[in-house]
Order: C-alpha cells, then structure tokens, then sequence
C-alpha cells in the first residue's frame, strides 16, 4: 500500500460508514462557559491568597520587630503567584502530564526556563557590531498576540533511555536603518535521535528545506544551509552535533514576522560566521 | 465572551463541528471518543477565541488543539484504559468484500502507534503538507515523515491482503 492508495483508502472508507446526526453547539458552549467560571474562580482564589500574603508582609514589615522573619516573608508573596500558572485553565491531569510539575510542553520557570534565558543572553552577545539588539521591540502585528520579539523558550521533547530531552531557543532582533531581522540559536540536548554531521545532519532546523555547504571548523564538520523551500522561517544556519549528541543550530532570517518593520538590507552574519558560532562552546545546554 | 463573539464561535463550532469529528474519528477510532474529542477542543478554543485575531489561522489552530488533546490524552493513557472501537451505537456494519477491507483499515488504523496515527490522519485525509503537519502536532518536519513512513509501514503489517483500492 502506497501513499496514494492510502489516501484513496481513507476517503473511501469514510464515505462509506455511516455518520452519527450532527454535534449541537449547546453542550459545547455549557461546557465552556463552566470552565471559563472555573477559571475565573481560580483567578479570584489566586489573587486572594497574594492579597492575604501581601496583608501579612504588610503586617510584618510594618510591626518592624520581627526582622528574622520577614525575607521569608518576601518570598512567601512570589510564592504565591505560582497558581496563577495553573490558572490558565488546563486541567489537573494535564499538568501532571509534563515534567517537573509543568503545566505544559514548556518550562515558565525553574532550572530549564533560566537554561532557555541564558541562551538568550548569548545570542544577544554575539549580535555583531554595527547592529542594533534591542529589547523592548514587541509585535504589533495583532495576529501576533503582542509580547516580546527578543524571546527564549525552553521546552521539554521527550524521554529516551530515562533521560529528559530539551530544546533550548533564543531569538533576538537586530536592527540596523530602521529594519528588524533576527539571529535564533536552537540547542537540543542530547538523545534527540538527530543523526550525522555537516550536510548528513538530519533533521535539519525545523525540517526547513535547502540547499547546504559543508564548513569545516577547527577540525568540525558543520552544515551551512540556504533556505530554498516554500517555508522561509530563516534565510541561512548552521547546524552542528556535538559528540555527546548535543545539537545546535545558529540562524538568521532579514525579516522579523509580526514587528510591522521593514527587513533588514543584509543579513547580520556571514555563512563563516554562522559556521564558526554553530561550534561556539558557549552555546550548548544539558 | 460578548454576544458578537458569542455567535462568531457558534457559527465556527457549526461549520467545522462535523469534519473536525471526522479527522477524531479516524484518530481514535470510535464515535463518542471523537465527540469527546471535538468537545474538548472547543472548551480550549472558547479560551482563546478573543485572542485570536487572525481568522485564517482559525482551521490550523483549531485542528492543532484536537490533535494535541488527543496525544495528550494517549500519553495519560487514557485511551488505553478503555478500549476503542470502530463501531457507533448507531451504525449498521456494511457488507461485502471491499466492505470488509474497510473496516479492516479502521482497526488496523486504531493499533497504529498514536503518533503515527496522528501523522497518516493529517497528511492523508486533512491532505496537510509535512510542514504543516509538524506544527500540528508540534515536532519537525524530519520526525513526520518518519512517523508517516512508519505508520504506513505497521498498516502493511497489520493488513497485508487489504485491497484499498475498489
């Protein structure tokens, strides 16, 4: 059976069992609005509880004799917005479903959030000199839902061997003549199941398509690629997979989606310049 | 919710209630799963439904949610702990050989690994191209042509005398 067969298969098949009547809207929109005032009554309990807790550091801080107590106190009101995270609205069995008490794919705080953070930090670092890199750019596109352009995600991929698999991003704008672009590194931490060096490293970032130039540095096979499928989320990047496993991906893209600037005129980065940053020690992450 | 955007969600819910339960059912493999399924989605998609600007992602968001409502709920387990069938309350079997193979396909399809099945549901009867598959489902494109492949694979395994083509 073939792709094509398949399709055919599938199409014949669902033609041919018989439909139970059409869904009602009804009990889809009871359902929502139950959940919408359960989370509206968790959003209340949560801003209670900081409410308590700022009263009560209040009290501590004000009565002003009780000093050993009060940085306690202080992390006790931070403590408390940690609801608010579950308040999102996701289920209790869907939170237990992710590592380390995560709520979903992605770490909002903790050792991996500060890993996605301190990548950040290094992309922002190697943003070359005659570019501006911004942090306080957010998108104005409204499709785009606001926040930041300059971003870092640190997201949970999967377990092999017992072993948590991360992908670590950094995304950072550069402006230069009133245009925006961005640089983006990607590390995966080891056991991602990407395979081979320079050219043969598959998957590529993103599964992207395009063509590559194999760079060798410092003795390293690294795969410098030029986008040339219908999806350009990037222009060109450089990928390279470390001997334990570890990969990264070093990218560049003219345009920022969403800013609502013009694109850059010339990319940041020479392709030797993302080849030499793909094997860059300080990118990898455990 | 406002009563504008009250009747813009009733009115997606009615026009694409019906093809999203489709794309269930072939995940699942049951009838009242799928429905579960599309009622889930929907839940979440009301969550959203202010924040999303951009009508013409609608369809992508939207599938994105069921798709990973139903990963979510497999790696829970929940599917395992009640089996699924390809049988609605309401259906009469159909008969005849091609018949057969049919609903053959529909348990073969419901012993693929989720993911797989995931994989073969979007690319082959949502028609998505890899690319857009990967976003669904939230991997690479490299890891949806692997599932695919696989998937394929364990199908021709689990009926190798099928003949799918009438």
């Amino acid at each position: 059976m073939n792709e094509q067969e398949f399709r055919h298969a599938l199409r014949d098949t669902m033609t041919a069992v018989p439909e139970p009547p059409p869904m009602s809207e009804t009990p889809v929109l009871e359902a929502s609005r139950r959940a919408q005032r359960r989370r509206k009554a968790r959003w209340a309990g949560a801003g209670s509880a900081a409410a308590v807790a700022v009263v009560a550091l209040a009290a501590v801080v004000l009565g002003g004799n009780s000093g050993n107590g009060a940085p306690g106190g202080g992390v006790q009101v931070g403590g408390s917005g940690t609801p608010t995270e579950s308040a999102g609205g996701e289920t209790k069995d869907t939170e237990t479903s992710w590592p380390n008490g995560q709520t979903d794919r992605t770490a909002h705080s903790g050792p991996r959030f500060d890993q996605g953070e301190a990548l950040l930090g290094e992309v922002t670092a190697v943003v070359p000199a005659g570019f501006g890199a911004p942090d306080d750019l957010v998108y104005l596109d409204p499709a785009y839902s606001g926040g930041l352009l300059r971003h870092s995600q640190a997201q949970y991929r999967d377990t092999v061997d017992g072993v948590e698999v991360w992908e670590y991003q950094g995304e950072q704008p550069v402006t230069k003549d009133g245009g925006v672009g961005r640089m983006f590194v990607e590390v995966t931490s080891p056991g991602s199941g990407i395979t081979g060096d320079g050219c043969d490293l598959a998957p590529t970032l993103w599964g992207l398509e395009g063509t590559c130039q194999e760079k060798v540095v410092d003795g390293k096979r690294v795969g410098v690629f030029t986008a040339t499928g219908s999806r350009r989320d990037f222009e060109t990047w450089a990928g390279y997979r470390y001997d334990d496993g570890t990969v990264v991906f070093v990218a560049q893209a003219l345009d920022y989606p969403g800013s609502a600037m013009p694109a850059l005129t010339s990319a940041p980065l020479s392709t030797d310049r993302l080849a030499e940053l793909a094997v860059d020690p300080r990118f990898p992450r455990d | 919710m406002n009563d504008r955007e009250q009747q813009g969600f009733t009115e997606y819910f009615a026009s694409r209630a019906g093809v999203l339960r489709g794309t269930a059912y072939l995940l699942c493999g049951d009838w009242h799963r799928a429905e579960d399924l599309v009622q889930t989605t929907f839940v979440k998609l009301y969550r959203a439904w202010h924040r999303i600007a951009a009508r013409e992602v609608l369809d992508a968001y939207t599938r994105q949610i069921l798709i990973r409502t139903f990963l979510d709920e497999n790696r829970r387990g929940f599917f395992h702990r009640e089996k699924a069938t390809a049988e609605h309350a309401d259906r009469t079997a159909p008969t005849g050989g091609s018949a057969e193979d049919r609903l053959m396909l529909l348990h073969a399809l419901t012993k693929v690994p989720p993911r797989q099945r995931a994989a073969l549901v979007l690319r082959f009867w949502a028609d998505l191209s890899v690319d857009e598959t990967a976003r669904a489902m939230g991997c690479s494109a490299g890891t949806v042509k692997s599932q695919t492949s696989h998937g394929l694979e364990n199908l021709r395994d689990l009926v190798p005398t099928a003949n799918f083509i009438d």
